[in-house]
């Protein structure tokens, strides 16, 4: 068959006109359709990347302050645990210097004890020192008036009489005396000394209970030491605890934020090759257009053919 | 209608026309279908393939495109959620260690006190000594 028969031709032409009306429309839909939803995505991804890129500076600035919290955190409970250290040391020499003073106070108060019971003796040998001298005293005196009787007294006829005895009462009076002052001097010099240590011990605890009762407010501090470096310790593991927190926030906020980034620049990459097949689609549509079925060149060829087809016919 | 039906309309069309060439080899065999077919169908067949296949595959990157936008956003929204955690945590922990610092500073005065205390403790007790004898 060198030449076809027109209307067959032209049913074939029409059907063909037809399916590219139908394929032309759809593509063009397409890519109309596609240009729109490139733009879009082209807009989605860099709105999208700004907001994964600020994450990411979020995120490090996020990172730097709950490295700076843990730091901080990390310090006060070094620092809190010197104090708590130092507190229960300091609680330590309170309690013995607290243990110490109560013993000064308790052998003190024994030693001005152990001085008044002296006091009392020292006073009572001094009465009784007193009371000999006073007696020794009289003896004396008696010695002296027999002694001065026995000298006065003569007899008829003008003789005295021998008064060694009484001499020598007097003698032995004298050195009673004697021995009764020396005593009454030693027990004054005794009350003297019981008296002065009595002063010594009374003052001694007067200074041993100030001391224990400074050392009732040292243990009283002390205490309070304690408790506020507890305190402190406690509160410290606790701000080391929530900062750790924090940080783990920030490596999950970091690892989101990778993801997102990660994301972002698969989205970029799609986008490129979308793009990369709109330009390809766009070249291949220009071609299309001109020398495809309906192109303009085809239109023209189309109708030099079934003229020809036609003169072919006529000349059959 | 979505990407995927024009999609659908354009590859039906295309394979419409494939098989309208087809059968028109057996009807229309002479010069001109043959002239025809090397200028213009063979061309058209061609551009219109690789059309349909660079829209299938834009189709797919633009799709898969929005599904990482649409996990990227999400993972800001989580990252954002997990600085709010980092914020409220580091500030509670600020708050707490402002306060462990007062009770060291506390506790640092507490022993100081207790430290003149102790001395005074120590010098009445020689005191005592001292006036004991």
């Amino acid at each position: 068959m060198d030449t076809a028969d027109p209307r067959i031709v032209r049913r074939v032409l029409d059907t063909l006109h037809s399916e590219f009306r139908r394929s032309t429309a759809a593509i063009d839909q397409q890519t109309g359709e596609t240009t729109k939803a490139q733009m879009r995505v082209v807009d989605a991804c860099a709105a999208i990347a700004a907001r994964a890129n600020a994450t990411a500076n979020t995120v490090t600035d996020d990172e730097a302050l709950s490295s700076s919290r843990a730091s901080e955190a990390n310090h006060l409970c070094i620092r809190s645990s010197e104090t708590h250290q130092r507190s229960t040391t300091t609680q330590s020499s309170a309690q013995s210097v607290a243990t110490e003073a109560r013993i000064k106070k308790n052998h003190w108060s024994s030693e001005l004890s152990q001085a008044k019971n002296w006091l009392a003796e020292a006073r009572t040998a001094h009465e009784s020192a007193q009371q000999n001298l006073r007696s020794a005293q009289h003896i004396l005196r008696s010695a002296y008036s027999d002694y001065n009787a026995c000298c006065s007294w003569r007899d008829d006829e003008g003789n005295g009489r021998n008064c060694n005895a009484e001499s020598s009462s007097v003698f032995h009076a004298e050195t009673e005396v004697k021995q009764a002052s020396e005593m009454v001097a030693s027990a004054v010099a005794e009350v003297g000394r019981a008296e002065a240590k009595v002063n010594r011990c009374r003052k001694a605890l007067e200074f041993a209970s100030r001391a224990t009762d400074v050392s009732a407010q040292a243990l009283s501090c002390a205490s309070d030491a304690v408790s506020s470096a507890d305190d402190a310790k406690e509160r410290a593991q606790e701000a080391q605890h929530k900062a750790e927190e924090s940080q783990q926030a920030a490596s999950r906020e970091r690892n989101a934020s990778n993801a997102a980034n990660t994301a972002s620049q698969a989205a970029h990459d799609e986008e490129k090759r979308a793009n990369g097949n709109l330009s390809i689609i766009r070249s291949s549509n220009a071609s299309v257009q001109e020398y495809g079925i309906g192109g303009t060149r085809f239109i023209t060829e189309t109708i030099s053919i079934l003229d020809e087809i036609n003169r072919a016919t006529l000349n059959i | 209608m979505d990407h995927s039906d024009i999609l659908w309309t354009a590859n039906r069309a295309y394979r419409v026309i494939t098989e309208s060439v087809r059968d028109a080899q057996n009807v229309w065999g002479d010069e001109n279908r043959r002239r025809a077919e090397h200028v213009f169908i063979n061309a058209w067949i061609e551009n219109t393939g690789r059309i349909l296949t660079e829209m299938q595959s834009q189709h797919a990157s633009l799709s898969a495109a929005d599904q990482h936008n649409k996990t990227a956003e999400e993972q800001i929204r989580v990252a954002a959620s997990n600085s709010d955690d980092v914020h409220h945590y580091a500030k509670i922990s600020k708050e707490l260690a402002v306060s462990a610092d007062d009770r060291v500073q506390a506790a640092m005065g507490h022993i100081a006190s207790t430290d003149q205390f102790i001395s005074e403790v120590k010098n009445l007790i020689s005191a005592a000594d001292s006036a004991g004898g």
